[in-house]
């Protein structure tokens, strides 16, 4: 029996079921072959594990094939008869590659009916406070899973018809004007029209919005007129379907000094009328609340807050979670798990490399799968995950002009005195640095921590004197990698397990510079 | 049926038709099993044997679910072309409307066909046992939670 992998065959009725299911699954390429017996032919197609969906592929695929084609009944859906060496060749991880690619960015689009397959709860159990009737605010770093979490309440109102409008901040991304304020209510009315089609006041209300949107003057004052009845005309919405949902993903990328504005705007409209608003942003970069004019969402008597990252501090965790993410798109790509193209420690080193965050995890591991590949190794390496992570510390430097787009020179200095700090002075990857809020410096600290530049292994330790609180910080492994391979910088760990504190009390200390009140 | 008998009888009546379905259900439950205890403890080299028995464990097992969920209670050998019939609440559904009717194919050959061999066999011996086990596990978990504890 000969394994196909190219339809090269003469016989068109194995080509119409594999072409079918081809088709159905998305994958470029199956292993086929056909097994003759006494009684006939019989067609096998081969997986290296497969799963229910792929059997609902075959199903389909031969219910809907021509009825005088003879495997329309005599077509078997197999495991691999004998394990593959060169794994990264099969048209499993080529599916894989690209999936994989996919779902690097989450929207109110993604995976779609496939959502709870291929979706890996949080480690805190976000889920059952996101589905809460209430707002929220979902803080984490770029990647850690927010829109994720966006995303799996809006999969679960889908099905309900429950009401909801999904804004994507990134269109607004560096807007400073109260313009925004005018196009995102827009927005969100335009979205929430459709479950109350031809609705006067609503397309009124529509009408109104879309010539404040070209006016070029403030209209603040017109946007507060247009707001009540924007209210009273959702109002219908709740009574007929018992709650109605506003998401704003990503509300950091547009400027902090407009983000309460936007949000009090909003909760004016949904206060009381079970209209409910979820969030997410990176927490350093957003403003929910702004104490001096009283504007925006008050945590937690307005909003809650839902945190997702928690950055190196629980590495065995994150190593955990980021495995049970990657064996969901394993299986779904009709592998048995994620380990089955991977060598020994990958993804204890994966995990490390992209401190535990889950969206960078899969972008490294993609790339090291085509440099592994291009290398002809039989399954991804350690060293493809490294190289794959000195490229990854390029693209985060580039969300760095997303994040905080008008602060850029700002914190590459300071990335750059860390690094040097670290890799010249140092020669270690990790160290401490004093917690100190009022200090100008440690709040930049901070943005490099919501930047995945630094990581966090420890929010808090004492290690010489009481009273005097360090933070135990690494480096993103992107920025030695390469300096690693040379053997000049000692390693803090090299995969994920809990730390023990005397590890932590030997790092060296990043000193800060004393603020005016201190010098006094 | 029974859906079609509600519209003409009562409550009380339903339920004393739907218990003696059950009844027969938990027969034909009981003699999926007997066949499948039979096939584990047939030696392997009596592959013929096994997969028939395998075979006739899991027909008799979806005849019991089907009995269940349809009130259908079949004699005659075209069953046999009815394997793919699971309902759609049923776990794991498309694997076993699959791999069923490869078992039953694999169970002609056994049967039947002098020719064969064991490689001739679609599914291995152990790959048979396992589906079948695992389709009389989804079957009892099944029917228990919809009342008819077999």
């Amino acid at each position: 029996m000969i394994l196909h992998t190219a339809l090269s065959e003469q016989d068109p009725h194995p080509r119409e079921v594999v072409e079918n299911f081809k088709t159905r699954t998305r994958f470029k390429d199956v292993a086929w072959a056909i097994k003759g017996r006494p009684d006939g032919n019989y067609l096998l197609v081969y997986l290296a594990n497969p799963t229910e969906r792929l059997f609902r592929a075959l199903n389909e695929t031969l219910e809907s094939i021509s009825e005088n084609n003879p495997y329309r009944e005599r077509t078997a859906l197999l495991r691999r008869p004998v394990s593959p060496r060169e794994r990264l060749l099969l048209p499993e991880t080529q599916h894989l590659r690209t999936v994989l690619s996919e779902s690097l960015t989450v929207t109110s689009h993604s995976f779609r009916e496939d959502f709870f397959v291929r979706y890996i709860p949080s480690l805190f159990g976000a889920e059952e406070q996101i589905i809460a009737d209430g707002n929220h605010i979902v803080y984490g770093r770029r990647g850690s899973g927010k829109s994720s979490l966006l995303a799996y309440l809006l999969n679960t109102l889908r099905p309900q018809n429950t009401p909801h409008a999904w804004v994507d901040m990134q269109t607004y991304a560096g807007r400073k004007d109260s313009q925004v304020i005018i196009d995102v209510l827009l927005e969100i009315v335009q979205q929430l029209s459709a479950y109350n089609p031809g609705h006067a006041e609503i397309e009124s209300i529509k009408t109104q919005l879309n010539s404040l949107a070209k006016a070029k003057r403030d209209s603040n004052s017109q946007i507060d007129r247009v707001l009540p009845r924007t209210r009273k005309a959702i109002f219908p919405l709740t009574q007929k379907h018992e709650r109605v949902v506003i998401f704003l993903d990503d509300l950091h990328v547009i400027d902090q000094n407009l983000q309460p504005a936007i949000l009090a705007k909003l909760y004016s409209i949904c206060r009381g009328n079970r209209v409910f608003l979820k969030i997410s942003g990176i927490e350093q970069f957003t403003k929910n609340w702004d104490p001096s004019s009283r504007l925006g969402l008050e945590t937690p008597h307005d909003a809650q807050v839902i945190r997702l990252d928690s950055n190196l501090t629980m590495p065995d965790k994150s190593k955990s979670h980021i495995q049970n993410i990657l064996d969901a798109h394993a299986n779904y790509c009709g592998l048995p798990e994620v380990n089955y193209i991977c060598g020994n420690g990958v993804l204890s080193r994966l995990a490390w490399v992209a401190a535990g965050v889950p969206r960078d995890a899969l972008y490294i591991f993609t790339q090291a799968i085509v440099r592994a590949t291009v290398k002809n190794q039989k399954k991804v390496s350690i060293t493809s995950v490294n190289e794959a992570a000195s490229e990854m510390a390029e693209e985060k430097l580039r969300d760095i002009q997303k994040d905080i787009s008008g602060r850029y020179d700002e914190a590459r200095t300071l990335l750059e005195e860390v690094r040097q700090f670290c890799i010249t002075a140092k020669r270690t990857n990790a160290f401490l640095v004093e917690i100190r809020n009022d200090n100008p410096k440690f709040n930049r600290i901070k943005e490099l921590i919501a930047l995945r530049l630094l990581h966090v292994l420890h929010e808090s330790i004492t290690p010489h004197q009481a009273g005097r609180r360090f933070m135990a910080l690494m480096l993103d492994y992107g920025f030695y990698v390469e300096i690693r391979a040379a053997k000049s910088v000692e390693l803090f760990q090299k995969e994920p397990r809990p730390f023990q504190a005397k590890e932590l009390r030997k790092l060296p200390i990043f000193q800060l510079p004393k603020t005016k009140a201190e010098f006094v | 049926m029974l859906e079609n008998l509600r519209h003409i009888l009562d409550t009380k009546a339903c339920n004393v038709i739907q218990h003696e379905i059950d009844k027969n259900v938990k027969a034909l439950f009981g003699l999926g099993e007997e066949h499948f205890r039979f096939a584990k403890q047939t030696q392997k080299k009596l592959w013929r044997q096994r997969i028939s028995r395998l075979y006739y464990g899991a027909y008799n097992v979806r005849r019991a679910v089907e009995l269940h969920t349809e009130g259908i209670y079949r004699t005659d050998a075209s069953d046999h072309k009815n394997m793919h019939n699971i309902p759609d609440t049923f776990p794991n559904q498309d694997k076993y409307k699959s791999r069923l009717v490869n078992l039953r194919d694999d169970r002609n050959l056994a049967d039947y066909d002098h020719d064969a061999g064991e490689p001739d066999l679609i599914l291995t011996q152990d790959t048979a046992e396992t589906l079948v086990a695992d389709f009389i596990k989804d079957a009892r978990d099944f029917l228990e939670n919809r009342g008819v504890n077999v």
